[in-house]
């Protein structure tokens, strides 16, 4: 999506080429996507963000705190043990089984969030529709029905099991957590940097500049969630920095902005003692400013800095249980979602919380689950929108290849956090490229500062035990988790016809030397 | 002091290796380092293209 966006800022708004000091400017292409090409967007990108973090609690993290053992289907034990399960994992203990049940649930919801997106985009994953100007599929009545039974569904799930099992989890882990974290407060102990960043995500309204989004766009700074720019494009995009001190690149600067980026890969410097990451390190303004990227981070900033936040009223879905949702209206947008969450913890512990409690292990699980509800409940409203605007509509503009110079940057958010992609194209091809992804948010090296990026901030703050290396392993992991890194996106460089591009040697250090072309291996 | 190496960081999309030293006493952490083992090439292929391969290469990095 950052990549078609980018486009159309290139490709519909007329933008120049980028020179040092050149604007990034507030023309935002998709002003002139028709209604119901955005509102089709909106659903299958909240589709995919849906499945993404369903697959996330349920497969990648839910079982950092079960010992599922002895639960069905893990009988036989396929799930390592260890002395810090949270939640005894015996067949008798319902909260355990509950998760591990709805573990294999979660499968057959995550395919009907699949298929969703397959019904408006052609094919899912890597939808075909999606393309620069607005989308190109027109669904029928059918269609429409499929796809809202299915989300019927799914916010049933998210309503009824999802949300749940996070609440049960964060509700039994002061209590058990391996002996280190005896009291509730000390577990929500792993604030990270405390900065927040969201380029925001799914616009609410269409042929306007001032756009209206579900999620808020912004930065928020330190303890007190100051805003740091305004909900324009401009102040927050030109503030975009990438440090490569410590990666493993040979770049004439060590701090450039992505329209000025370079990605010149030097495996020499793999092993050197000095750099030790492929991840750059983003960061903002060219203070270096270290932010951190996801759910809790957009919840954050729609709740402090909330200028551009949608003020379209959510219906809440009619499965929805109060209890679990004390603190949410029965009409609400982004910026409850912080209250709510923290009402929700509250309720469930009795502790006394406040907004940086959040930023813990189960802060951010909790601010995805809830999130994700949010999202579902407004491609409700989308649907809506998009069948009594008439599914006959147009759902595309034509965009053109510009003949001259362009340059775009598309800003939007994945399922993980702030992505933007930065395009220069020149004579109808692309002479520069460069995508600042949420995972190198999160997941980033130190910097010139020798500042540590919001995830080494994070696992520097705990105290991951004493008992045994298990327990330290799997408490560093659960607190990695609710990241939710996605860094497969490493591609080989491979050329057509498989010849040889250059030889390495890598020594049992890790230190990598480059061979001449004939050497033998 | 000890060293807790996690390599490869599982069940995230991707493989991630961390770098963790640990008071042995008290159980703090004392330094850290999050390494990226894998090397995204996508900025180099999409040089010289044309711009509208861009969305279709790029479509699945981190998950959009």
């Amino acid at each position: 999506m950052a990549s078609v966006r980018s486009l159309d800022n290139a490709l519909l708004t007329g933008a120049g080429s980028p020179r040092p000091g050149f604007p990034i400017t507030d023309n935002d292409g998709v002003t002139q996507i028709p209604t119901n090409g955005r509102l089709i967007r909106n659903l299958i990108e909240g589709a995919d963000v849906v499945m993404s973090h369903l697959t996330h609690f349920y497969q990648l993290t839910a079982l950092d705190f079960v010992d599922a053992t002895n639960l069905g289907p893990f009988f036989n034990p396929s799930y390592t043990a260890n002395g810090t399960a949270m939640i005894a994992g015996t067949q008798g203990m319902p909260n355990g089984q509950s998760v591990v049940s709805n573990y294999v649930d979660s499968l057959v919801v995550r395919r009907w969030a699949h298929t969703m997106g397959g019904v408006l985009s052609g094919r899912q994953p890597i939808q075909n529709a999606i393309v620069s100007g607005g989308v190109t599929t027109v669904p029928n009545r059918s269609d429409m029905a499929t796809f809202n039974q299915l989300l019927s569904n799914i916010r049933g799930f998210i309503n009824t099991a999802y949300i749940p099992d996070v609440l049960t989890v964060a509700a039994t882990a002061p209590v058990t957590l391996g002996g280190v974290y005896t009291t509730y407060l000390q577990y929500w102990n792993t604030t990270g940097t405390l900065n927040t960043l969201s380029y925001g995500m799914f616009p609410c309204q269409t042929g306007t500049a001032a756009e209206q989004l579900l999620i808020a766009r912004g930065v928020c700074l330190g303890t007190a969630f100051q805003a740091g720019t305004g909900a324009g494009p401009t102040a927050l995009l030109n503030n975009i920095f990438e440090d490569t001190t410590y990666s493993y690149y040979n770049n004439t600067a060590q701090l450039l902005p992505p329209h000025q980026g370079q990605t010149n890969p030097d495996v020499t410097k793999v092993g050197n003692g000095t750099q030790y990451t492929w991840l750059k390190a983003p960061r903002y303004s060219t203070a270096r400013t270290v932010c951190e990227v996801g759910p809790l981070a957009r919840m954050v900033v729609s709740t402090f800095n909330s200028a551009c936040i949608a003020k379209i009223a959510t219906q809440t879905g009619a499965s929805q249980s109060s209890a679990t949702f004390a603190g949410l209206p029965a009409l609400y947008s982004a910026s409850d979602i912080v209250g709510a969450t923290l009402s929700a913890m509250v309720a469930l512990t009795g502790g006394t919380l406040t907004t940086v409690n959040l930023f813990s292990t189960f802060g951010r699980h909790a601010a995805r689950a809830i999130e994700c509800k949010l999202i579902a409940d407004a491609m409700a409203t989308w649907s809506s929108q998009l069948s009594a605007n008439g599914l006959t509509n147009s759902t595309y503009v034509y965009a053109k290849l510009p003949t001259k110079p362009a340059f775009g940057s598309g800003w939007t958010e994945a399922p993980r956090g702030a992505l933007g992609h930065w395009i220069t194209i020149e004579k109808k091809k692309i002479v520069n490229y460069q995508c600042v992804v949420p995972s190198t948010w999160n997941h980033s090296p130190r910097d010139a500062n020798n500042i540590k990026g919001p995830a080494e901030t994070v696992i520097s703050q705990i105290n991951v035990g004493t008992a045994s290396s298990d327990q330290q392993v799997v408490n560093i992991i659960r607190a990695l988790h609710p990241f939710d890194f996605c860094i497969a996106c490493a591609v080989h460089m491979v050329r057509p016809d498989g010849s040889t591009i250059a030889k390495f040697k890598m020594d049992m250090d890790g230190k990598v030397t480059k061979l001449p072309h004939d050497a033998e291996i | 002091m000890a060293t807790i190496i996690i390599d490869p960081l599982t069940r995230i999309e991707g493989h991630a290796k961390w770098v963790v030293e640990v008071n042995t006493t008290s159980g703090a952490v004392t330094n850290v380092r999050g390494e990226g083992t894998m090397f995204r090439g996508f900025e180099n292929i999409l040089n010289g293209r044309d711009p509208r391969d861009a969305p279709v290469i790029t479509q699945r990095i981190c998950g959009v």
